[in-house]
């Protein structure tokens, strides 16, 4: 075709789709990069399970995470901050997170590692999960008793940090004994758990 | 329990209560040090996406200014994946198309390649979480 008989280039339509690819690629990072970050985590806390798809849950749940950015006034992704962070947390956190999110109306999952088989990626409402597992407490105290009692009592350990007079046998609910791994955001709507262990010994 | 160390149970009581504190607040110098570790962790993922779009816009502009460019670029492959199909266009022939053309050509293989991304992040998503093994 002659030079001067090409088509005019549409700019618009070309422009349109540069900012479609850009937008895209930023949401294909975001996840990639969360998913990396929660994986990471995962493959540390749960060395002890490999019977476990650990990327399959990361990417689940980054991908969650960034619906609920989209969901909450979708800011530029880069911008915002996704704290994921991995420690021993008491029972009594996770029913003071289970409080906050009742005045917040922030959403909480619980993604229970250890003693859950059914659904090991989606997760319940903390909420739910609290209310259906008794058992997880039990086994907890159960536990907690078993592996540590008899060492903090030897090292004079009982001490609450309420520094209230409390039953030997509900002390486990105040001492950090399972090891979690949190997902969340001071902006974001959502928070994610996974308990992934115990000290040492899992339920 | 002599394996558990000593220190540990220590930490976890003084971690405990500034744990509870920063669930309850979100706020904190420690919160803030991450704040910075992760504004860290994005600059270094917006300088890669920076540095591949860069490379997508040089292609581009080259495109534009030389009609006849081909060199240094190199569509990736187009072969759809086992599962699903992707729209598969014919050979292009930059010696013969227009600058349009060109570009559009350009773009058209970056939304493929974006598509192919999603694709396997939608299966790996979808995918079993307790297949067994792939992590070990």
């Amino acid at each position: 075709m002659p030079k001067h008989n090409a088509p005019k280039i549409n700019w618009t339509n070309i422009n349109a789709r540069i900012t479609g690819i850009v937008e895209k690629i930023t949401e294909q990072n975001f996840c990639i990069d969360v998913a990396h970050r929660i994986l990471l985590e995962l493959r540390r806390g749960l060395a002890w399970r490999n019977d476990l798809n650990l990327p399959v849950i990361s990417s689940y749940w980054s991908r969650e995470t960034m619906e609920h950015f989209k969901l909450n006034d979708y800011k530029p992704l880069l911008e915002r901050e996704v704290f994921i962070d991995a420690n021993y947390y008491s029972y009594l956190n996770l029913t003071e997170t289970n409080k906050n999110n009742a005045s917040s109306g922030e959403t909480t999952y619980v993604v229970d590692l250890i003693s859950d088989t059914t659904d090991t990626k989606r997760g319940d409402d903390l909420d739910t999960w609290m209310v259906i597992n008794q058992d997880f407490q039990d086994n907890l105290k159960d536990l907690w008793m078993k592996d540590v009692l008899s060492y903090w009592i030897k090292e004079d350990k009982l001490v609450t940090r309420k520094k209230k007079v409390i039953k030997l046998e509900e002390y486990w609910n105040y001492e950090d004994y399972i090891y979690m791994i949190r997902v969340w955001d001071p902006e974001l709507n959502i928070k994610i758990i996974f308990i992934v262990g115990t000290y040492d010994k899992y339920v | 329990m002599a394996k558990k160390p000593a220190g540990r149970a220590k930490r976890s009581v003084a971690a405990s209560s500034s744990k509870a504190k920063t669930s309850v607040k979100g706020s904190g110098k420690a919160k803030s040090s991450k704040r910075i570790a992760y504004k860290q962790e994005y600059i270094k993922l917006l300088q890669k996406t920076n540095k591949t779009l860069t490379k997508e816009v040089k292609a581009i502009r080259k495109a534009i200014e030389q009609p006849r460019y081909s060199a240094d670029y190199e569509a990736f492959p187009k072969e759809p994946t086992k599962s699903i199909a992707i729209p598969v266009k014919s050979p292009r022939t930059p010696q013969t198309g227009t600058v349009e053309d060109h570009i559009l050509n350009i773009l058209q293989d970056i939304e493929i390649q974006i598509r192919q991304r999603d694709m396997i992040f939608e299966e790996l998503v979808s995918g079993s979480s307790k297949l067994g093994g792939f992590d070990a």
